[in-house]
């Protein structure tokens, strides 16, 4: 599915769906909304119509992921939609309604032989524990297995933004092989510029908050809008935020053009995370102390930015990446990247 | 200037292997070096650049320019910043006087100066600035009275780059000086070696010579000589300005240094996740260079978009330079070819940064108008 419209109209449409969903009564169950979620196709946009997909591409994917975090819903969908792509392409057919959740299993072991079998344990990873499917990436191999696969274990938990956050345990589980590293690297990349895209909503989210705040709030007899000082923090965050969108909407063209996939996404997540991290700090400085209420709605932005920054791969090894292929690549590939950023857009 | 520039990859990629090919016959003239759209002055270079068609890239090929887009300009321009080649005789020229001629002078005016700009022929400084009026631009105090069809124009004019150089300035002045700040001032050209002119240096905090205070004591300027409408200037100066801030420049004037931290990355294995996160700001500034130069491509004015990466690319520039010296642990010393020459370099250009072009407040007051209106 295409994703037709302005960003207001599916700002809108996100936000009749996803109301209340904002903040989980029990992060362990399946939220509420997700049946609506899957009536609307949304898991399966992104994913082409012969792979029983909806159709749309990875662009369609990122405005949805985006639009979800400005109105800071929390569903599984980029999770879900990403996981499910990379078993599609196996042609494996899971039920519309999955919730299915990729694994970075860097940390894990294989064992072929009987089957393929897993070992080791995983932590922070989100939404596993109502996870109906785990997709897993390890070494040069993507492995798909149901999540009641005999020999896992979860370890329910959750960050401080009140989402899953569980432990997986895995002693000797069957999985089946359905990639190869193109299908890893593809997981790594498209949960990072998730993460991204989650990271840039949520920001703006906080932002609009705050600009609504300071136009009403009043001190001294006037407006906290006509003080520079006040005006200056208002100034940082658009500006960076402008940048970090730039920076996702390049990746999002990497990933179309399938060109510079790792470096792109992780300009994309360093860029949205250092953005997150101004308008975590300018956002609650500007709204004083209502900002830090439970009543007040600045914390369902401002604890998913601090939940986000580092959870798809952190965003110190992001930049740990990129200053390595940097090193390796030397100063005229590096001209390279830059001469070649942003015409994709052209 | 609403029609879209087509323009196909091949065609950029063909320009930008050009300019190399034109660098790299000049590379044992020059010492490349930070901030060198400012300071690095060679009017043969310049005029190298008009003979092979670089120089007012953008604009119609009957004034003399290339008829090409503003992504062509881009290509040009990012080619000669890498490699700190000596473009400051033409680079105000062709920046923005030539666009402001070309947005607003007569077709005479046109015919007059953009081919010799274009050919790197006519070299221009830029008369705005003055002791009271910085940042408050509106505020000049520079007068030009009529003088039969012509003006006369008197004032002090400061921080004006390579003057002492240049063949005319563009001056901004005020012709009524009844109303209000922002009414009644005028763009003129004027000529550099007219009676009148005192131009006097202005050492810079290294020791260079490329500002310069400039007198006009009743200097005679031609009628036609007017850049648009009489009263006109703030509306088009505005609009030049907003030219000026959105260019490569702005992002590139310590890439130098970036190359030395890539080559000692390479070298070392070290502080990868500090020059990761330097090339992940780069990169993402370029993003918008190019999307900036895609919307006037495109007929659009793009003066929010302009204002953002100059603020940020300047503190990008700045923050390179920092972090270089953080992770190298070297002691600046002056210009020299040694990483320690071109880090003393940046930083003792660095702090022209953010106030050249409008500074980093200025702009912020800019940014934060677009969020909220008054």
């Amino acid at each position: 599915m295409r994703l037709d419209g302005s960003r207001e109209m599916l700002d809108g449409v996100v936000a009749d769906v996803l109301t209340g969903v904002d903040d989980l009564e029990d992060p362990h169950v399946v939220p509420p909304a997700w049946a609506t979620v899957v009536e609307l196709d949304w898991p399966l946009v992104g994913i082409p119509e012969g792979f029983g997909g909806a159709g749309g591409t990875v662009a369609d994917v990122v405005a949805l992921t985006e639009a979800v975090a400005r109105q800071a819903a929390s569903v599984p969908l980029h999770e879900t939609q990403l996981a499910r792509s990379l078993v599609g392409m196996a042609a494996v057919d899971l039920p519309a309604s999955a919730v299915i959740i990729p694994v970075d299993g860097r940390a894990l072991t294989i064992t072929a032989g009987d089957g393929t079998r897993v070992d080791g344990e995983v932590t922070g990873v989100g939404w596993a524990s109502i996870a109906d499917h785990l997709v897993v990436g390890i070494d040069d191999q993507l492995l798909w297995l149901p999540a009641d696969t005999a020999g896992v274990q979860i370890e329910p938990g959750v960050d401080v933004a009140n989402e899953p956050f569980d432990t997986v345990t895995f002693s000797s589980a069957q999985a089946q092989v359905v990639g190869d590293r193109r299908a890893v690297e593809a997981l790594r990349n498209g949960a990072a510029l998730g993460r991204a895209a989650g990271l840039v909503g949520a920001a703006q989210g906080a932002a609009k908050l705050t600009i609504e705040h300071v136009a009403a709030r009043e001190q001294f007899g006037r407006p906290l809008a006509k003080f520079q000082l006040v005006r200056a923090g208002i100034a940082d965050m658009a500006a960076e935020l402008e940048l970090a969108r730039g920076a996702l909407s390049d990746a999002v063209d990497a990933h179309l053009d399938d060109r510079d996939m790792e470096l792109r996404t992780g300009v994309a997540l360093s860029s949205a995370a250092r953005t997150a991290t101004l308008v975590l700090r300018t956002s609650h400085q500007l709204h004083g102390a209502i900002g830090v209420t439970r009543e007040h709605a600045l914390h369902r932005f401002t604890r998913r930015l601090w939940a986000w920054r580092d959870r798809a791969g952190s965003q110190r090894s992001w930049e740990g990446r990129l200053g390595e292929l940097a090193a390796n690549g030397g100063p005229d590939e590096v001209w390279r990247w830059f001469t070649s950023t942003g015409d994709g857009a052209a | 200037m609403s029609q879209i520039r087509q323009e196909s990859p091949e065609q950029l990629a063909q320009l930008r292997t050009q300019v190399r090919a034109l660098i790299d016959g000049w590379r044992d003239r020059f010492t490349p070096r930070a901030d060198a759209w400012l300071r690095g002055y060679d009017r043969g270079f310049s005029q190298a650049l008009g003979e092979a068609g670089m120089l007012g890239i953008t604009w119609p090929e009957e004034v003399g320019g290339g008829g090409r887009s503003n992504r062509a300009r881009l290509v040009v321009t990012e080619e000669l910043l890498r490699a700190g080649a000596p473009v400051a005789a033409h680079w105000i020229a062709d920046r923005q006087i030539g666009p402001a001629i070309l947005r607003e002078g007569t077709p005479e005016l046109r015919q007059e100066f953009l081919p010799r700009i274009a050919a790197g022929d006519a070299t221009f400084c830029l008369c705005m600035s003055e002791t009271e009026a910085g940042s408050d631009l509106a505020a000049v105090r520079t007068r030009a009275v009529r003088d039969g069809d012509d003006w006369r124009i008197t004032g002090t004019k400061i921080w004006t780059s390579q003057a002492h150089r240049s063949e005319y300035a563009y001056v901004l002045a005020r012709t009524d000086a009844s109303g209000p700040k922002h009414e009644g001032l005028t763009e003129f050209i004027l000529d550099m070696g007219s009676d009148g002119v005192e131009v006097r240096p202005i050492i810079d905090l290294q020791g260079e010579h490329h500002f310069n205070e400039v007198v006009f004591d009743d200097v005679l300027v031609p009628g036609r000589w007017v850049i648009g409408e009489v009263g006109g200037g703030w509306t088009q100066v505005t609009e030049q300005l907003a030219f000026e801030r959105g260019g490569a420049e702005r992002v590139l004037s310590t890439y130098l240094v970036l190359e030395e931290l890539v080559k000692v990355a390479g070298r070392d294995g070290r502080d990868l996740e500090a020059v990761g996160r330097l090339i992940a700001r780069l990169l993402s500034l370029r993003q918008m260079l190019w999307s900036i130069a895609s919307a006037m491509d495109a007929g659009d004015a793009p003066i929010r978009q302009a204002a953002i990466v100059k603020r940020l690319g300047t503190t990008f520039e700045q923050e390179l330079a920092e972090t270089a010296r953080y992770l190298l642990g070297t002691v600046p010393t002056p210009l020299a070819t040694s990483v320690s020459g071109l880090l003393g370099d940046a930083l003792l250009a660095s702090p022209g940064f953010g106030i050249r072009g409008g500074t980093t407040e200025i702009l912020g007051t800019i940014i934060a108008r677009e969020e909220l209106p008054a």
